[in-house]
């Protein structure tokens, strides 16, 4: 490689030796000799050495003129592992939703530099093209030496909505080369600065390994990386981050209010940002519905805004809510999809475990009427009380919710099919009081069926001391059921008396062991117990805590929902917006198997059947202006656009709503991009600082820039010196040479 | 290109080569009284050696000192001084045409030649003047006095270089025609076959005559200095060579010095000198020069 290439011209100069000879060949003077037999017998005696010695002198004039053009040149030797030397290329193109920003995008001038690079590496270069967010998805996984392959590979690349987390992508990617092969690998980023935390670990690509506790698969080969950064003056982006239920339930034909979070990235504040909101509720004759607009008059830079928008939904069943704002930029984030299920009322089963407490007045009536007030107002919900005992023999699995009201114990059938019920999807609320069975709920509920988020103490406080108090106050504040009682000392929540109760003792969620990150997802999914705490008690611990379990949800409640512990069910301000508030958390839960990540794998909602016939669908109506996405079943990159189906889960590198139907039965989801995608500052100082400590970067702006990446290699070594010396030996031979044979230069 | 005949005789070379001389190294047999010694002794003054009496010698003879000394007879004898046969051959082949106004080469040897002439000539030795180039041309008959040197100079004016070069044929038949000892002069470029040179070189020699070669190079021959490339085609030899002088120098040289170190050897040999005369430079000088080393004794 040449960092002059343009002085190689001056090759042309080893024509001057022979043009010299010839322009200077004058036609030979006549002269009558007398002592000719001399001249004849030196002539025919030393006619083949000075052939070969005008040989040897052509050759050392060619050779100086070649070597000084060379030199002039600058020509660079890249040491093994250096950028584009012996070794693989792995180009990383980053795909993540950032990269669509501007005209031409970010990933498409990404692409142009990759394909320069590519256009500038030694043929025998082998290189292979990934993705930096999914590196199983990746164009070239395998690097090839075939760079017209490549180029096309480079050139189809498509773009996605995924989060792009630069030190676990590139561990990622690491981890697949070969441990003993040689690879530059080179990173085309928009260097997002909220996707490059630990940049000066992460750059460091033998550490990517080390961190993984890979240590046996720890690179022997060399590695260098080289950071190519596509930059945008133009940083400022407004976004949809959220769209969702309020309370987290769809009333059918009931205004329903729906938080829409608005984000504004950038300098200068914004005005007039219009915010609609629109709904498509059939799955057959999709069509969208504008139900609500809203116009913020200043959004000021880092801002979020909530705004809520109300719409009225009126067929039963799943459907979607569009939030969109005027497009900017970076369209992707201007529109943002979710699922809902509209439902006529929830179906909630109340166990009371002791429905002949206060002649009728016990656990359920209080429920029951904190969950619909009057019996012949038509209601949220639908609700049914059954006794413990009649549990085995109910058909809860159809419920919304099911609530163990000082419930003793469960018959083992009962309870293994509450436990199904709730990781199938299923809502189960546990208020603990005078007849609950610690030891039964501690072994057989938590510790045998991971059902429960928290483990429940024996109680404590004196129920029959009015005096006894034990107080109570929030904990975690962004608990979305915490939110209701935010007022301090004002709060409904500090007025609750609580004698006596179960302490909770919350499941400290396991340790992540996931290896790789959809291995990480999927473990997040399979979490059987883990606790968050909501309320606790002033003196004591934990009252109220729930958690995720599976793919359903588990509140709990250290009193009962009588007034024997504690006069909870006489506070309607803490009361009916707990249960409402856990009941919303459940609904929550249950949209959230259908409401997923761009990127992020989604498991097959329960119920499916999955098989090879399964057709994804994509409404007109749903992604009118977005890119079509098919889908082929299969495993092995049987896929097509973006959206992937396996018999038990959903990828989609696109955000945006999906029918998926297999035979009869059809599921609607919605994949939304990372909010962190949407904020697109650039890698600040002290983090590009960093960057360039362990790795090459070059920032581009415009085509022909990549190429410094490969030119400003520090790994190098640069021949220029070299071959001057060269140069001087090869004119000093010529000297002594000429001299030697009497020849003039 | 012939030079007028009374100009080969530069003035300051005869008057040096005159005050020096030109005697025969050896014994020479001359017919009348002259500078060189004769092997006839006589009545001279010159003594030589001493002869023990025998009756019938002339009394005048007897060295009374000796007598009165051992009281023994014995007889003066004298060496009688005689004039000498300068036999003078010059070249006048085609390769001695080589060279610019005094520089030629056979213009130099013309008065080179004219000089070894008139210096003879004022020692009273008797002069013949030999032309040769593949052949040997009519002498020019013996001329024993100064007035003869006009007939010798038209000759040498006369001269035009042409022919190839047969010196050995041409000295053997010099040498052939007289019988009496003296010296013969070889001015000549002495481009011929070196081995046949030496050996009639030697049967000069071995016929008593003492041979004296002037080898008439001109400077060009001795330096090679060329620029450019030369196309040279010979003199005498119908070749041509186009070359780069510089190229081919050193060889030549070379090639130059091994032929006159064998040629000065062959004449070392034959009791003869070789003499390398360089025709840019002075006659006067360079055959000043010789007849020193040859009044000196001659003996390198």
């Amino acid at each position: 490689m040449f960092l002059n290439l343009i002085m190689l011209a001056g090759l042309v100069g080893v024509a001057s030796p022979v043009l010299i000879h010839w322009l200077s060949k004058r036609p030979p003077r006549p002269v009558k000799w007398a002592a000719i037999r001399f001249l004849r017998a030196s002539v025919e005696k030393h006619q083949r050495r000075l052939r070969q010695e005008d040989l040897l002198l052509l050759l050392l004039r060619c050779l100086l003129i070649v070597l000084l053009v060379i030199a002039l040149a600058r020509p660079v030797l890249r040491s093994v592992g250096g950028l584009g030397g012996s070794a693989d290329v792995y180009l990383v193109i980053d795909d993540s939703m950032s990269m669509n920003h501007g005209t031409p995008t970010r990933l498409e001038r990404a692409r142009e530099a990759a394909v320069e690079v590519v256009g500038r590496l030694s043929s025998s270069n082998r290189v292979a093209v990934l993705s930096l967010t999914k590196a199983s998805d990746s164009p070239l996984p395998l690097p090839i030496a075939d760079h017209e392959a490549v180029i096309a590979a480079i050139r189809a690349m498509p773009g996605s909505d995924r989060r792009g987390e630069l030190a676990r992508d590139l561990g990622e990617i690491v981890r697949q080369i070969p441990t003993d092969a040689d690879a530059d690998v080179l990173l085309l980023t928009d260097g997002q600065n909220n996707a490059a935390e630990n940049v000066e670990r992460w750059a460091n690509l033998d550490a990517l390994v080390d961190d993984a506790g890979d240590q046996a698969n720890a690179p022997r080969g060399k590695r260098s990386l080289g950071v190519i950064l596509i930059e945008s003056d133009d940083v400022s982006n407004t976004a949809i981050v959220d769209v969702k239920p309020a309370d987290g339930r769809v009333e059918l034909d009931r205004p329903a209010r729906f938080d829409v979070r608005v984000v504004h990235h950038g300098s200068e504040p914004l005005a007039r940002v219009r915010v609609r909101l629109s709904v498509v509720e059939s799955d057959d004759e999709a069509t969208e519905r504008r139900a609500d607009e809203a116009v913020l008059e200043r959004l000021s830079p880092g801002e979020v805004r909530t705004v809520g928008l109300m719409a009225r939904l009126t067929r039963e069943g799943p459907a979607v809510v569009r939030a969109t704002i005027d497009e900017d930029r970076l369209s992707s984030d201007d529109a943002r999809d979710g699922v809902v299920m509209v439902k006529r009322a929830f179906s909630v089963m109340i166990v009371d475990g002791d429905p002949q407490r206060d002649g009728g007045r016990g656990e359920g009536f209080f429920l029951a009427r904190a969950l619909r007030p009057s019996e012949n107002s038509r209601g949220a919900f639908a609700v049914t009380t059954v006794s413990a005992q009649r549990l085995a023999s109910s058909s809860f699995e159809a419920m919304d919710a099911v609530i163990l009201a000082n419930v003793a114990k469960l018959e083992p059938v009962a309870a293994r099919r509450l436990a199904a019920y709730v990781r199938g999807g299923g809502a189960l609320i546990i208020f603990a009081g005078d007849r609950t069975d610690v030891a039964f709920f501690n072994d057989a509920l938590s510790e045998e069926l991971k059902l429960l988020p928290a483990r429940i103490g024996d109680p404590t406080g004196d129920a029959m001391n009015e005096r006894s108090a034990l107080g109570a106050s929030l904990v975690g504040l962004d608990h979305p059921i915490a939110s209701v009682w935010k007022g301090g000392g004002d709060s409904p929540l500090a007025q609750l008396g609580v004698r006596r109760a179960h302490v909770l003792e919350p499941i400290r969620p396991k340790e992540d062991v996931g290896a790789s990150g959809s291995d990480r997802e999927r473990g997040r999914q399979d979490i059987a117990q883990a606790g968050r705490a909501i309320v606790r008690l002033a003196t004591a611990g934990v009252l109220v805590a729930d958690g995720d379990v599976g793919r359903g949800y588990v509140g709990m409640v250290g009193v009962d929902a009588s007034t024997g512990w504690s006069d909870l069910p006489l506070r309607p301000g803490v009361f009916v917006p707990l249960l409402h508030r856990m009941l919303g958390a459940a609904s929550d839960r249950r949209t959230a198997s259908v409401n997923g990540r761009a990127g992020e794998s989604m498991r097959w909602p329960a119920g499916i059947d999955v098989g090879w016939r399964v057709n994804l669908q994509n409404e007109n109506a749903i992604e009118r202006e977005r890119q079509m996405a098919v889908s082929l079943p299969g495993t092995s990159a049987a896929y097509a656009r973006g959206v992937l189906v396996r018999e038990e889960e959903i990828v989609s590198a696109r955000a945006g709503a999906f029918m998926v139907k297999s035979g009869d039965a059809s599921v609607l989801v919605a994949f939304a991009s990372d909010e962190r995608e949407s904020d697109l500052t650039q890698l600040d100082g002290p983090r590009r600082r960093a960057l360039e400590q362990v790795a090459k970067v070059k920032a581009i702006e415009g085509p022909g820039d990549a190429m410094a990446i490969l030119q400003t290699e520090a790994n190098r070594w640069e021949l220029s010196l070299p071959l001057l010396v060269g140069v001087l030996i090869v004119a000093l031979l010529e000297s002594v040479f000429s001299q030697r044979f009497s020849r003039s230069k | 290109m012939s030079t007028p005949a009374r100009q080969l005789l530069p003035a300051d070379a005869v008057s040096r080569a005159t005050a020096l001389g030109l005697f025969a190294r050896r014994i020479a047999e001359g017919a009348s009284v002259g500078e060189n010694r004769s092997p006839y002794h006589g009545f001279s003054v010159e003594f030589s050696q001493h002869r023990q009496y025998a009756p019938g010698d002339d009394l005048r003879h007897i060295d009374w000192k000796v007598l009165a000394r051992t009281d023994r007879f014995f007889v003066k004898r004298y060496q009688q001084e005689t004039n000498c046969e300068v036999q003078v051959l010059i070249d006048a082949s085609a390769s001695m045409a080589y060279g610019e106004g005094d520089e030629n080469k056979l213009e130099y040897a013309r008065r080179l030649a004219s000089c070894i002439a008139y210096v003879s000539l004022m020692q009273r030795d008797s002069v013949r003047l030999h032309v040769f180039d593949e052949k040997l041309a009519t002498p020019l008959p013996r001329r024993s006095s100064l007035a003869g040197i006009h007939d010798l100079l038209y000759m040498l004016a006369a001269l035009e270089a042409s022919g190839g070069t047969q010196l050995s044929a041409a000295l053997a038949k010099v040498v052939a025609s007289t019988s009496r000892r003296g010296i013969v002069v070889i001015i000549s470029d002495l481009l011929d076959d070196e081995d046949q040179i030496i050996a009639g070189i030697r049967r000069a020699t071995v016929a008593g005559q003492e041979v004296v070669v002037f080898h008439v190079m001109h400077h060009d021959e001795l330096s090679f200095d060329f620029r450019d490339s030369v196309r040279f085609s010979g003199l005498e030899d119908q070749v041509e060579l186009s070359i780069t002088p510089r190229d081919v120098r050193k060889s030549y040289l070379e090639a130059l010095e091994a032929f006159r170190r064998r040629v000065r050897h062959g004449c070392e040999g034959a009791k003869s000198h070789y003499v390398l005369f360089d025709t840019n430079r002075p006659i006067a000088e360079a055959l000043g020069e010789y007849l020193m080393f040859r009044k000196r004794g001659g003996m390198r």
